[in-house]
């Protein structure tokens, strides 16, 4: 199975995880600092900043694309409970 | 001032230099007399009350409350741990008896804040609680946080705290201590990494590790 290398850059870990996983089931099991509420993509609340590799994310949908818009998210940020890790290196940090 | 402290600096500096006849506020009555007065007044508000004279080093506040000494001792070890790594300055801070408005200047000043608190009836004690509330009104993002304690059942108060300190969006890299009942040798021990891994975080000498997602619990 193709696999990706997130880092999270406010704790200094970098994680393999196969292609596939979401931000949200490597960042609570490693303890990085995005906080999570509504898990669904909904509250905006684990908004997250892509330092490099946003590339290598599944685009947003078209929901996420709303809810990012809707609290005005800088470009470059996505939300952890749904951007989708499909390869290669990624480094992320909470917004 | 607070939580807005920053700005409010900010923008006295922009203001300070201009020549000054009168305040015109966006919202508020129009300030004619003295109009320079309130602009002191504001600076003098707006600036930490607390001296920090460890300027050059790194703080660590560790704030506990122990029901049987148990974490206290875990306290005791942990400061310990992160005052051997230099470069890092560390109160201990006994909540007992006191009250959480008085901590907030010295909140505000630190680099790092770990709090221990026994579990009993499943959660955190009420001080605690009291001070991680009040912390609303300062600016802590991005502060390191951590938890540790003692607990005799189920030993929920860490993780609790932990999520409140996420939630106040401070850092959190380093998983909190839980210790069953009296921490032996060993677990003093253990308490004492955690404070060399806090210390670590907060001097920015930690290593980087590389871990793989089938190794994560």
């Amino acid at each position: 199975m193709p696999k990706a290398k997130v880092t999270f850059q406010d704790i200094g870990v970098s994680v393999t995880v196969p292609a596939g996983t979401r931000l949200i089931e490597v960042s609570e099991k490693v303890g990085a600092g995005i906080t999570y509420g509504c898990r669904e993509g909904e509250c905006c609340t684990c908004l997250t900043k892509i330092i490099s590799g946003g590339e290598n994310l599944a685009p947003p949908s078209i929901l996420e694309d709303q809810v990012l818009k809707d609290n005005m998210a800088p470009r470059g940020h996505r939300l952890a409970c749904q951007a989708q890790i499909l390869g290669g290196e990624i480094v992320v940090k909470p917004a | 001032m607070r939580p807005f402290r920053e700005y409010v600096l900010d923008a006295i500096a922009l203001i300070e230099p201009l020549e000054l006849n009168l305040i015109a506020p966006a919202h508020g009555p129009i300030l004619r007399h003295a109009p320079r007065d309130y602009v002191h007044r504001y600076r003098e508000l707006a600036t930490p009350r607390l001296f920090n004279e460890a300027r050059s080093e790194k703080t660590l506040v560790v704030f506990y409350i122990s029901a049987y000494g148990n974490t206290r001792r875990m306290a005791e070890s942990l400061a310990a741990g992160a005052e051997s790594i230099g470069g890092v300055r560390v109160s201990l801070y006994d909540l007992e008896c006191s009250e959480a408005g008085i901590f907030t200047d010295l909140v505000e000043e630190a680099d790092g804040l770990a709090f221990g608190s026994p579990t009993i009836n499943a959660d955190a004690v009420k001080p605690i609680w009291d001070l991680l509330s009040s912390l609303t009104s300062v600016n802590v993002k991005g502060k390191l946080g951590a938890a540790f304690g003692s607990y005799g059942w189920s030993g929920e108060a860490v993780r609790l705290i932990e999520d409140r300190l996420r939630g106040l969006k401070l850092r959190v890299p380093v998983e909190g201590l839980r210790i069953k009942l009296v921490p032996d040798a060993g677990e003093l021990e253990a308490c004492r990494d955690l404070g060399e891994q806090l210390a670590r975080h907060l001097t920015g000498r930690v290593e980087h590790r590389e871990i793989d997602m089938a190794a994560l619990a």
